[in-house]
């Protein structure tokens, strides 16, 4: 009590010295209430440390080295959504805890690898678990970029050459995320047996990648230079384009001889996820950018930098720092890089022309034209700080304008950029994150009212959440955070359609040690806030909100679970809402977020032409072009008309331009974590298809370096059921291979008909999987058939399958399937043939890990396919469909 | 009641406010405000410059490609180090090595240190240079800036230093000051003529802010237009094909990062053109912009000043085009006006004062209270 009550009164004597500078108190305390305000859920936060429950934010560590003495929980840094709802985040600035004086002359010893944490919402509640290892692991033997300016006088410190901190990550196709540079710690110079030191950052060369499917780190490639606040992008052909960042972040300058001071990292840098490795680009594809740039992918492949970025140093960052002013563009084909103009001043005069240091730059929903192109791209600036003087102000500004670039396909032209303001935010906002609704609405949270960096601990927190609606043009404050969250504070969408809000990593007060200047009124310098809020935006309250019912995607069956699909470029997909569908404004993809420093490459939400409308079924038709929708995970809501305003859907995850990952697709929507289901899934995918003129390309993708069998199987031979004969078999394959379609077992011959490919492989808990696909012999060559075998999963129907992909024939061999269920749940059972219910087994209950096996004569049947569907209803009343097709010979 | 605890909240947040204050600014040069400048180095060597590294915390530097030998002596008398042709020597027995790694001259020795002691040489570097915490330069009592510079604002010259040397056997000395040197505002580049930046049909002109300025020029006309650098030779041409620059011009030896390539060497008489990568846009650091100094002279430090007015001549279908731009100094008041409304705070220019005000208003504010406090009835 004590102590709450002095720092109440500091609290009120601090705040008659900012009452005299004309400062009030948080924004987000003055926020509006109405029917249009967002809602902020109290904050939650990881309970125990080490396993041990506590309430407190850090402990002393049981065995502390290196100087380090506590241990504290992860503030949420940066910070992703994953692909099956989960939250993955790591910490900024670990370490700050163990500082006793002066951050400047101990962190060098005293900064520690941020840890990182998985996020799960089982019914509601969350619950946190640890990847392997938490710190991602990289550099055990220090950084070998981080050199110190005079060799000979740095000291590399133990434990923190591998930090996450200041990393930038995006997800890879397959829903993996890739983290590229981060900080080395050093201090600079040192002595060896010192503690304490001159700090200095060193930017990491390592990139590093976190799979959720086994919940831990490995490491990538390592690029040509080190780097600390560098920018990922996702470029069309599924490669990672990386510009900026620092080697040193105090970076030798000399006033008298500029152009000898450092800079910038101004190589840029590809990495390609098929081989792991980096590649660095020609000289024509470098330049000088700010730290943290601001870069997205265009629709016509270029990456566009809009003029805005993370800008440190009073004493400069870079000599070309002018350079930073003009909104240019990179063009991967051609390697080299545009200038479009000064954004404000060469391409629409806005109030605040220039360079825009700490601001969010948010990408509007890209839209089709008439004739299903997308060519416009609009971007969204506001707040930070404003140029002049360079390279960025102090106190932060309202000011918002939108960028828009008409892009063109000539190689040749750089791209038209025009500028304009927009009404400006409420409350000015330094370091506001801002998060793409699905009704492409902005939400901005958090942030301070001055540039905290230039002195830690004086700024005011902002804590009201404004919104920018793209068809007014203006700013309405929605509602406020909750806890006061300045620098590294984060927010992403989730799946829902609410918003997450987390992070919080001041540098420590004035550079010296943690401390908060006025409680209540300056921004809270008691280390890190590990803790979240969840937002829910006015957009959700609007009305009753659409649901998608079901997903099929074109040559797919229809998914009603909540599985994820896949959805290749130019395909369409069919998307079923409840009801009739008549007010559905749009359907839109939102690439799922990976965000730290307001920073996220990849952020983007694809509006998707609907070319049908059928009651509840509207057929949206997918980009053809990967620049549009690069290929990866994607949140997929339907926008429903009201009077209000759109109202979303909750969302269905589609792999664009991917497959589903194997794992992801096993665990999905079944409570089962992914890492448990993991552990029953051998492979990613098989696939077999025509191969030359006679052979079959037997395909396979595993998840370990496991033996994989082949056995192919004839079913029929012409209109006679052959049972199941083995013709052709293959051992102990670890790669995809051709097969020359001869029979290879004695006596057999291939003939056409019905067929199948089995592949069986070990999983890694030592259990056997297997998979099948069907094929169909015509006239020599192979053709594809629909899945008469569903994978085995770790959802409430473990299996389903039919007996054989083909029935009926001379024979007249009987319809045979078969399931088995997690757990009890209502079955039903529907055969039908395009379309026609040719038989409707009754509903049951169904008992678990019981076999359930049923029949349908064939007498009387047409030939032709017949789908076989199950619906398996949970006792939460969701439903769970599967298709799978026999032909009827 | 209320009153006191209003004063002792006061004094607490003070107190508050100024634990950080001490430890940030306990040695002077880790305040932006308070420079070190080298005045002197005797006895001279060619090769031999001693300078400033700034930084979070600023640092000597020694570049000794004089062939001799420069040893370094401790405020104690021992010498600590050595910098000559083989290197860097470190005298492990002086406390003064120890306490030169770090800004705040804590150390931890190994072994038993004092000016006493024999030196015990350790090779540290096998370059010439070393750089290195010089506690000489800020004893504590006058590290800090005293309260009425401060609320000057003005230039002052703190406090001199000096520190012994021994160049090849001869007695010597490296002597310097310390001055605070608050930022007062900062310089910004404008545009005069064209206004608006429009040249002519489809060539546009802006210019860049940043501390070294820079110009942007679009042409999407039919006509190329050719740059004059400051030498009065053109060096770069832009037009429908693209953009050419000449590397042998001494505008492009001053451009960062050489975007066309390695300059040409110095002197060069012929133009080399090469082609830069990209539309018909150039953006270049422009020397005439610079002002070569951190401040105006000091008469004209308190008002918004033309420090220098330049022009960059552009040809265009064989017309001479000028564009005229200044740059203008503007002082730290006019732009914490221009704040209310928009961001404009010179970066470095708030770095110390807001907490400074602030514990300094609570702390009058607390002893103002705690007076009426005493003189109040009963």
């Amino acid at each position: 009590m004590a102590v709450h009550g002095r720092r109440r009164r500091a609290g009120v004597a601090a705040a008659i010295g900012l009452a005299a500078l004309g400062l009030t108190g948080p924004a987000g305390a003055q926020a509006p209430a109405g029917s249009d305000q967002g809602t902020t859920e109290k904050p939650f936060v990881e309970p125990t440390i080490n396993g041990k429950p506590t309430a407190e934010k850090c402990v002393p560590k049981e065995n502390p080295e290196f100087n380090h003495q506590l241990e504290c929980k992860p503030a949420a840094g940066s910070l992703n959504t994953l692909p099956n709802g989960d939250t993955f985040y790591w910490d900024a600035l670990e370490g700050t805890e163990n500082i006793n004086a002066n951050i400047v002359a101990e962190y060098g010893r005293a900064a520690e690898n941020d840890e990182s944490r998985l996020l799960r919402f089982v019914n509601g509640l969350p619950t946190w678990s640890t990847p392997t290892p938490a710190d991602a692991g990289a550099n055990p033997d220090g950084e070998p970029r981080a050199q110190p300016l005079i060799p000979g006088t740095g000291t590399m410190e133990p434990g923190n050459d591998g930090a996450l901190f200041c990393a930038d990550q995006n997800f890879l196709a397959d829903g993996r995320i890739l983290a590229v540079g981060g900080t080395a710690y050093l201090n600079d110079p040192g002595v060896e047996g010192q503690p304490v030191g001159a700090t200095e950052l060193a930017g990491v060369s390592a990139s590093r990648v976190y799979d959720p499917a086994t919940n831990s780190w490995s490491q990538a490639g390592r690029m040509t230079r080190g780097r600390w606040y560098p920018t990922i992008v996702t470029l069309g052909d599924g490669r990672q384009f990386v510009a900026s960042g620092v080697e040193k972040l105090l970076k030798p300058a000399y006033p008298d001889d500029p152009a000898s001071s450092g800079g910038n990292v101004r190589e840029t840098e590809l990495f390609d996820p098929a081989t792991n490795k980096w590649t660095l680009n020609p000289q024509s594809a470098w330049r000088s950018l700010p730290l943290f740039p601001r870069i997205h992918l265009l629709p016509n492949g270029r990456v566009f930098y809009t003029g805005s970025g993370q800008a440190f140093n009073p004493a400069g960052q870079d000599y070309a720092e002018a350079q930073w002013n003009i909104a240019s563009e990179y063009d991967p084909k051609a390697q080299t890089w545009m200038e479009l103009g000064v954004p404000g001043l060469t391409t629409g005069v806005t109030s605040q022309p220039g360079f825009r240091g700490s601001a969010a730059s948010t990408m509007l929903p890209l839209k089709p034209d008439a004739q299903g192109q997308y060519k416009t791209a609009t971007f969204l600036a506001s707040g930070g700080v404003l140029n002049p003087p360079s390279p960025g102000g102090y106190f932060a500004t309202p000011q918002s304008q939108l960028e828009t670039v008409e892009t063109t396909k000539d190689p040749k032209q750089p791209d038209k950029l025009t500028t304009e303001e927009t009404g400006p935010l409420a409350t000015p906002r330094w370091y506001g994150t801002n998060v793409l609704l699905p009704t492409g609405e902005v939400a901005t949270f958090s942030g301070s009212d001055r540039d905290e960096v230039l002195t830690p601990g004086t700024e005011i927190p902002v804590k009201s959440v404004e919104i920018f609606d793209p068809a007014t043009k203006k700013w309405k404050v929605a509602g406020a955070g909750i806890n006061p969250r300045t620098y590294h504070n984060t927010a992403v969408l989730m799946a829902d359609g609410r918003v997450l809000i987390g992070g919080h990593a001041p540098i420590s007060t004035l550079y010296a040690k943690n401390v908060t200047l006025a409680p209540g009124i300056t921004g809270p310098n008691d280390g890190r806030d590990p803790s979240f809020e969840i937002y829910t935006p006015p957009n959700l309250k609007r009305g009753p909100r659409p649901v998608i019912d079901s997903v099929a995607v074109e040559g797919q069956p229809q998914e009603t679970g909540a599985a994820p699909v896949s959805a290749g470029y130019g395909k369409t997909m069919d998307v079923f809402v409840a009801g009739n569908g008549d007010d559905i404004a749009s359907v839109v993809l939102i690439r799922f977020p990976s965000l730290t420093h307001l920073v996220d490459g990849d952020q983007r939400s694809v509006e998707l032409r609907v070319v049908k409308r059928e009651g509840g079924k509207l057929t949206v038709a997918m980009p053809d072009d990967p620049n549009v929708l690069p290929a990866g995970p994607y949140m997929l809501f339907v926008n429903a008309k009201t009077p209000n305003g759109l109202v979303p859907s909750t969302s269905r995850t589609v792999f664009a331009g991917t497959p589903v990952p194997a794992t992801l697709a096993a665990s999905a929507g079944t409570g089962v974590s992914e890492v448990a289901c993991a552990s029953k899934v051998g492979f990613q995918r098989v696939a077999a298809r025509q191969r030359g003129k006679r052979g079959l390309r037997v395909s396979f993708r595993r998840v370990r370096d496991t033996k994989v069998d082949v056995d192919v199987f004839q079913h029929s031979s012409g209109r006679r059921i052959v049972k199941e004969r083995l013709i052709a078999r293959f051992r102990g394959k670890s790669k995809s291979f051709t097969w020359n379609g001869k029979a290879n077992r004695r006596g057999r011959r291939t003939t056409d008909g019905i067929y199948s490919v089995r592949y069986t492989t070990k999983t890694p808990s030592g259990t056997k999987e297997v998979r099948r696909v069907a094929l169909r012999r015509v006239d020599g060559r192979w053709r594809a058939r629909p899945d008469f075998y569903r994978r085995v999963t770790c959802d409430v129907l473990t299996a389903f399958k039919l007996e054989r992909p083909a029935f009926g024939g001379k024979q007249r061999t009987p319809l045979r399937l078969s399931y088995r269920l997690a757990t009890g749940a209502r079955v039903g059972v529907v055969v039908t043939k395009r379309g026609r219910v040719v038989k409707r087994f009754k509903t049951t209950t169904s008992k678990p890990r019981r076999t359930i096996r049923l029949g349908m004569s064939s007498r009387g049947l047409r030939r032709g396919d017949y789908k076989v569907k199950i619906t398996v209803r949970r006792a939460s009343g969701r439903a769970l469909t599967s298709t799978l097709t026999a032909r009827k010979l | 009641m209320r009153a006191r605890a209003i004063a002792i909240a006061a004094a607490a947040a003070a107190a508050a406010a100024l634990a950080g204050a001490p430890l940030a600014l306990a040695h002077g040069e880790r305040d932006p405000a308070i420079r070190t400048f080298v005045d002197q180095v005797d006895p001279e060597a060619p090769g031999l410059t001693v300078r400033v590294l700034p930084g979070a915390a600023q640092r000597l530097e020694v570049v000794n490609g004089s062939g001799r030998t420069l040893e370094l002596r401790a405020p104690s008398g021992e010498p600590w180090l050595r910098v000559g042709p083989a290197g860097v020597e470190a005298n492990a027995a002086s406390a003064t090595w120890f306490a030169s790694g770090n800004p705040d001259g804590i150390y931890r020795a190994p072994g038993p240190v004092g000016p006493d002691r024999p030196p015990r040489w350790q090779r540290v570097s096998s370059e010439p240079r070393w750089a290195w915490f010089a506690h000489e330069l800020h004893p504590r009592a006058s590290a800090a800036a005293p309260a009425d510079i401060v609320a000057a604002g003005r230039r002052a010259r703190l406090n001199d230093w000096r520190i012994r040397t021994r160049l090849d056997g001869r007695d010597g000395e490296i002597a310097g000051h310390l001055e605070y040197r608050p930022v007062r505002g900062s310089f910004t580049a404008r545009l005069v003529e064209p206004s608006g930046g429009r040249v002519a049909p489809g060539v546009t002109v802006a210019i860049l802010n940043a501390r070294s300025p820079g110009v942007f020029l679009s042409n999407t006309g039919a006509t190329p237009v050719e740059v004059e650098g400051g030498d009065g030779r053109p060096f770069a041409r832009v037009g429908r094909g693209g953009t050419r620059i000449d590397v042998a011009s001494p505008t492009y030896a001053e451009q960062p990062g050489a975007p066309a390539g390695r300059p040409a060497p110095p002197g060069s008489a012929r133009p080399v053109w090469r082609r830069l990568p990209g539309a018909a846009t150039l953006s270049w650091v422009e020397p005439r912009a610079r002002y070569g100094a951190d401040e105006p002279p000091e008469r004209d430090v308190g008002r918004r000043t033309v420090v220098r007015r330049w022009t960059v001549d552009l040809r265009i279908g064989g017309r001479r085009v000028p564009v005229r731009a200044e740059t203008v100094w503007v002082p730290v008041q006019r732009r914490g006006a221009a704040a209310a409304g928009r961001s404009g705070a010179p970066a470095g220019g708030a770095s110390a004062v807001p907490w400074i005000v602030v514990a300094l208003l609570a702390a009058g504010g607390g002893a103002w209270l705690l007076r009426r406090r005493a003189q109040a009835p009963g």
